[in-house]
């Protein structure tokens, strides 16, 4: 299965980390993003001339017009109520790509814990990737990627606050390129 | 959880909070649904569940979240009329003041929501209120001031230089956000959860701890009613708002300490000047017209020395720089709400009862700024081998526990 929905929180460590979503180009899959998600003006951060990094606007609108992605939403009957019903628990964001996910056999990439207990539900049953399982499939595409794989790593965590949870499986592989 | 359990009144009470919030026709909701004003009517009424994608299209219209209209509470503290009950008395009411209800009233829901989702409640136990005696009022709030600070720790002669974190601890959930310049503040008292404080943060901080401290006068003296405090003073203020003033003035700047500083000064150099008021004013966290008002009013400056002073047409600022006092800007650093809900944001968060992006929307912040909360909430832990990860703190776990078992 080659489409992938993105959510909102791994969409800016990506972004972060590679300091633009380009690379997204270097895998064959199909991403798509959803509308709740492109509506919601969110913040990454980037590194200042000489200071500490300052948050920058993320212009969903431009990261779209370059074809990174498809914008979707949920539109079947089926889809729309499984929307309303995830949005019982989780963020809009979230719950779109839950619905999408779920009746269009996309992976889910979100690296929010909740989002990935629902996730795993078995009437839910989403298969779902994380920022680190990305990363780590990146590295392998190329040698240049994994040699970029510290840089990668060491600016979602400074930059965007982010590390796998100490339970994660990713949490030993992360260490390996980035430790407080 | 399904749509379908969500309990109908809470969703019927939340939609129709969300369309007044909006400035949304009941015709104009109904003509957007393509449905009869009445069919619309009977989902505000609760005698009708919207069927998902009616639900789906109004939060779009209402640029409410999904998530926020389907919360899974029984029906939400009926807070709401409370804070409209301002609107109805203030003849100044306006679209200003409107926003301002909306502002508190959402920031009362959320704090509601999370006190839910982590099975907690906010202090019951409040001071009781008094009963504005006959007689001289001021004297009857200076009684008020002293007795309150005697109850809360707080000495008779010591400025309170966090009166926000003083009154949080005793139990009073104060927001802080920006409301139009007119306005300083709002109060409310709502049943089962508490006294409620909305302070203008586009005023400066003295400004603020004088609001806080007024309305504080206002939950003592008459908590059951809210109401709202505008900048300009009005002309004929009423009893309550009379005792709030005097109240603000002796719980800020006890009589004691501001005499005990006053004649420090006057001993030392055998006179009181400006310079030495704009350094008490700052000692206090007050603005010098409360300074030198308080000061007046105790017979310690002449009568009418503020309207001198205020008569020079020299700029606060200006003379504050020349007595060396430089204002903090510290409007950044001052968070829309109490301590004990953000705690209970990032708690809710690290238990996986919400997502970061419900997180970063309770917070009111963007995602990074919701994570870096998180780690400011938590503490490091070293893994053994030496490096430092983050162990989030378990805000409900028991210190007891060990002991007990």
């Amino acid at each position: 299965m080659n489409d992938h929905v993105i959510d909102c929180c791994s969409l800016i460590n990506l972004y972060a980390g590679w300091g633009g979503l380009k690379e997204l180009r270097d895998f064959r899959r199909t991403w798509h993003i959803c509308v709740a998600v492109l509506n919601e003006a969110e913040f990454t951060r980037e590194f200042g001339p000489d200071g500490p990094p300052q948050m920058v606007p993320l212009d969903m609108n431009a990261l779209t017009q370059l074809g990174l992605w498809l914008p979707a939403r949920p539109e079947t009957e089926r889809e729309i109520e499984d929307y309303v019903n995830f949005a019982t628990e989780v963020d809009d964001g979230e719950a779109q790509a839950l619905a999408i996910a779920k009746h269009r056999g996309f992976v889910l990439l979100t690296d929010d814990r909740k989002a990935v207990k629902v996730a795993q539900r078995p009437d839910v049953a989403v298969r779902t990737t994380s920022t680190p399982n990305i990363l780590q499939s990146w590295g392998q595409l190329d040698p240049g990627n994994e040699a970029r794989l510290h840089e990668v790593v060491g600016r979602i965590a400074v930059l965007a606050r982010f590390s796998p949870h100490k339970d994660s499986p990713d949490y030993a592989w992360w260490r390996r390129y980035f430790q407080a | 959880m399904k749509y379908e359990s969500i309990d109908i009144a809470g969703l019927a009470e939340r939609l129709t909070a969300a369309r007044k919030a909006a400035n949304v026709t009941q015709e104009a909701a109904a003509n957007h649904l393509n449905m009869s004003r009445p069919t619309y009517i009977a989902m505000e009424k609760a005698a009708r569940r919207p069927k998902p994608d009616e639900l789906v299209k109004l939060a779009e219209l209402y640029k409410e979240p999904l998530n926020k209209l389907l919360r899974s509470d029984p029906r939400p503290q009926q807070m709401r009329p409370h804070l409209r009950s301002i609107l109805d008395v203030s003849s100044d009411g306006g679209q200003e003041l409107e926003a301002a209800v909306a502002l508190l009233s959402a920031y009362i829901d959320d704090y509601q929501y999370l006190e839910r989702l982590v099975n907690t409640n906010a202090a019951s136990h409040f001071p009781p209120s008094v009963r504005i005696a006959p007689g001289p009022i001021k004297r009857f709030a200076e009684h008020c001031a002293q007795e309150e600070r005697a109850r809360l720790n707080l000495g008779a002669h010591q400025p309170i230089t966090t009166p926000r974190k003083v009154l949080e601890e005793a139990g009073l959930h104060v927001f802080v956000d920006k409301l139009d310049s007119n306005l300083a503040g709002l109060y409310v008292f709502v049943p089962g959860f508490g006294y409620c404080i909305l302070v203008n943060r586009a005023h400066p901080r003295e400004r603020r701890h004088w609001t806080i401290a007024h309305e504080y006068g206002h939950f003592l003296a008459d908590r059951d009613r809210p109401g709202v405090d505008y900048l300009k003073p009005m002309q004929r203020k009423p009893e309550g708002e009379r005792f709030a003033d005097a109240f603000a003035a002796a719980f800020l700047m006890p009589e004691a300490g501001v005499q005990r500083r006053f004649y420090e000064e006057v001993e030392r150099t055998r006179d009181f000047k400006v310079g030495d008021l704009c350094r008490m004013a700052d000692y206090f966290g007050v603005s010098l017209m409360a300074m030198a008002l308080r000061l007046e009013s105790l017979g310690l400056i002449p009568r009418g020395s503020w309207d001198r002073i205020s008569e020079s047409r020299v700029p606060v600022r200006a003379l504050k720089q020349e007595a060396g006092i430089y204002s903090s800007h510290d409007d950044d650093s001052v968070e829309p709400y109490p301590q004990r809900y953000k705690l209970l944001a990032v708690q809710a968060f690290v238990d996986e009862k919400i997502t970061e992006g419900q997180l970063a929307k309770l917070l009111r912040c963007s995602r990074i700024q919701a994570r870096e909360i998180v780690e400011q909430c938590s503490e490091t832990a070293d893994d053994g081998d030496g490096t430092q990860s983050l162990v989030p703190l378990s805000l409900t776990h028991s210190l007891l526990s060990d002991i007990a078992g």
